[in-house]
């Protein structure tokens, strides 16, 4: 009966409250209407969404009163829907209107009834809410952490393509391998697992396979042989089925550099070998040639007295005359010695200047090891010249070489070759160095063949240097280098028509 | 050639010495200098000599020292030069500065002395036609402006006829004036007058 009374209260004022109700939500609507784009924003979004969900369950609740008492039950769905969509502030709005929603459509018969009931619901909704929250942030978590590790794998997949690396099994076989791999090993990528790693790299044992220092010879299917390192990484035990894992290398390229850096050593040394002999025997002549001229002609002097002797002198003067012929005949042997040592009129071609430099860098790194010297290389502009490619090579290499000594026991060697266009017809090419310079007595000396400041050496680089310099027309001069060191500086003819050939 | 001089540039003390030796034997003023910066330091006042240089010298080389001198001194200082370090080009490159003679060292004395010969020898017959040259244009200053014509039209080798309708004058006209400038010009022959007239050309 009880039941009934209060059901038919309720029913009594249910109008009026529908009614409050419809007030509210056409008043919201009219505000949301009013602040138009803000209704989908994020500043409204933390308001908008427990009203609007307190009111759906509102309304429910109302259509549901037909069928029994349901009191703050049909709230709980929409704390949930709230805490599902937005943040605790919002939660606790929601939780709030519930409480005001449910306070003022039911009447209850005490302040402490209606105290503990709400709450309860309070309690009960928030720890839901909880769960509803801590859901969402481990989801976020999950979908952030699953995007990442597709980042990381792409990244993986991507380093694995480039890299030639291949997985063994314990016998040797073959379990998996990158595609790189398959282009050193001459082999598809899909057809290899399973076979093993012998039948493709002679004399492979897994064994020896770690050995770093060992340069295997590979062998492709169409039998090319060609030189291969292997990188060795053991694997730990539970990893299924493979036991290793093998980086490979095709040193081919790095052997035919090291080949062409040794050639081309070789070659300087010959070149350097000639030239020096050339020039000692230039130097030579020419300082022989002095006394040789001074007695012929001293001799010539002597027979012009003797000739005022009359008959006497004679007989003296045919021998001084044999002594003169003999004079002439040394200077006759050294000039035809001197010819065939000396350089035939050089043969030169359009080269580049950066090319020529680059191709000395397995000479440099040597240089630069022992010398504990930086070389910096700086070439410049159009560097088309007309040069004979190993002669200009060797002056470089001379200077640079004795930039070197000059840098023996400094701290920070620091060697700078600069090439820069200086007219239209030449280009300079600079070797500077921060070293001690040249003390300025010195420097009419430094050219001359013989005369040397070093302790070892014959003194015949600079004069060799010069000797080549000034057979590609040009003229070696020093001067001091803003690196505080010597600055040796030529000039080449340039070559203009290069660019267009 | 007694009298002459000779300016011997070599920075080797026994070379320098032996061709002093030679040189003033054979009736020649010479003098020493070790480079070509000693030479031009102290510059011989001559009006005419003869230069033998080497090429590689510290300091000045020979190239330089032939530029400077056919820049202050032009050809009446001719150049020779001797060299223990010749090489084709370089001697190419000194025969188109002006050098009269490319000597390669060792030589014979004979060689040297020919080529100061031939050098002095060139040299006198220029200051002579200078000279002559010099003595002609005195004379020419006397002429008058009629007898200039007719004095030029002579030596570019024209007959009495060819002056007389040049001028517009009677080939009778032309004979007075011709032995005016005879005697002006101290002529003894035609042939005397007309070299006269393209010495003083060159």
């Amino acid at each position: 009966m009880v039941l009934r009374t209060r059901r038919f209260g309720r029913n009594r004022r249910a109008p009026s409250s529908v009614r409050s109700i419809g007030l509210a939500f056409s008043t919201l609507i009219s505000q949301l209407k009013f602040v138009g784009y803000d209704v989908s924003s994020a500043r409204m979004a933390p308001v908008l969404i427990p009203a609007v969900a307190v009111g759906a369950a509102l309304v429910i609740r109302q259509g549901l009163e037909l069928v029994g008492q349901f009191y703050y039950l049909p709230f709980v769905p929409a704390v949930m829907a709230t805490a599902m969509l937005a943040g605790r502030r919002s939660g606790a709005l929601a939780v709030g209107l519930s409480i005001v929603a449910n306070v003022v459509l039911v009447a209850r018969e005490g302040v402490v009834d209606t105290a503990i009931n709400a709450l309860l619901f309070t309690v009960v909704s928030w720890f839901i809410a909880e769960m509803c929250w801590r859901l969402r942030a481990m989801q976020r978590r999950a979908e952030t952490l699953s995007g990442r590790l597709l980042h990381r794998n792409q990244m993986l997949d991507a380093i694995l393509a480039s890299v030639p690396v291949v997985t063994l099994n314990r016998e040797g076989r073959i379990r998996y391998l990158t595609d790189s791999a398959g282009l050193v090993l001459g082999v598809a990528a899909d057809e290899a697992p399973g076979r093993l790693l012998g039948d493709f790299v002679e004399g492979f044992a897994l064994d020896a396979a770690d050995r770093e220092d060992v340069v295997w010879t590979g062998r492709r299917p169409n039998s090319m042989a060609y030189p291969l390192s292997i990188q060795f990484g053991m694997m730990p035990e539970n990893a299924e089925g493979v036991h290793a894992t093998l980086c490979l290398t095709d040193l081919t390229q790095a052997h035919a550099a090291d080949a062409r850096a040794r050639e081309l050593h070789a070659q300087l040394n010959r070149v350097w070998r000639l030239n020096s002999l050339g020039e000692m025997a230039a130097s030579l002549a020419h300082e022989l040639n002095q006394p040789l001229t001074a007695a012929t002609t001293y001799l010539h002097a002597s027979q012009a007295s003797l000739e005022k002797a009359g008959l006497m002198g004679q007989s003296a003067c045919r021998t001084i005359d044999l002594a003169k012929g003999q004079l002439l005949r040394a200077g006759s042997i050294i000039r035809r010695m001197r010819e065939l040592l000396a350089h035939e009129s050089r043969s030169l071609a359009a080269e580049r200047v950066s090319l020529m430099i680059a191709d000395l860098h397995g000479v440099l790194a040597v240089i630069q090891r022992t010398g504990a010297v930086v070389v910096e290389i700086d070439i410049e502009g159009d560097d088309a010249v007309r040069a004979e490619r190993i002669q200009l090579q060797q002056a470089v290499i001379n200077l640079i070489r004795n930039a070197t000594e000059a840098l023996e026991g400094h701290a920070d060697g620091r060697i700078r070759v600069t090439g820069r266009v200086r007219s239209e017809e030449l280009f300079e090419v600079r070797v500077e160095d921060n070293g001690p310079g040249i003390a300025p007595g010195l420097l009419d000396t430094i050219f001359r063949p013989l005369i040397t400041t070093k302790a070892s050496g014959m003194g015949l680089g600079l004069s060799v240097t010069r000797t080549i310099v000034e057979s590609h027309g040009g003229t070696l001069s020093v001067d001091r280098s803003e690196l505080g060191g010597a600055a040796f500086s030529f000039s080449l003819m340039r070559e203009r028509e290069l660019e267009e050939a | 050639m007694i009298g002459h001089s000779v300016f011997v540039i070599d920075d080797d003390e026994a070379v320098r010495d032996s061709l002093l030796t030679l040189l003033r034997g054979q009736g020649y003023m010479a003098r020493g200098f070790v480079s070509g910066l000693d030479f031009f330091s102290r510059l011989p006042e001559a009006p005419s000599a003869c230069v033998i240089t080497d090429i590689r010298m510290p300091d000045m080389d020979g190239a330089e020292v032939v530029r400077r001198l056919a820049a202050e001194k032009g050809h009446a200082w001719p150049v020779i030069v001797i060299t223990g370090h010749a090489d084709v080009p370089m001697a190419v490159q000194m025969m188109k500065a002006g050098v009269v003679d490319f000597i390669e060292k060792p030589f014979d004395p004979n060689r040297l002395s020919e080529s100061l010969r031939g050098c002095f020898g060139a040299l006198t017959d220029r200051l002579a036609r200078e000279e002559a040259a010099r003595r002609t244009d005195e004379r020419l200053v006397d002429l008058t402006p009629r007898e200039l014509q007719v004095f030029e039209s002579l030596v570019e080798g024209k007959s009495n006829k060819e002056i007389a309708l040049d001028l517009e004058i009677s080939p009778r006209t032309v004979e007075i004036f011709r032995a005016k400038v005879m005697a002006k010009m101290q002529a003894e022959s035609l042939s005397a007058l007309v070299r006269m007239g393209l010495n003083r050309r060159v």
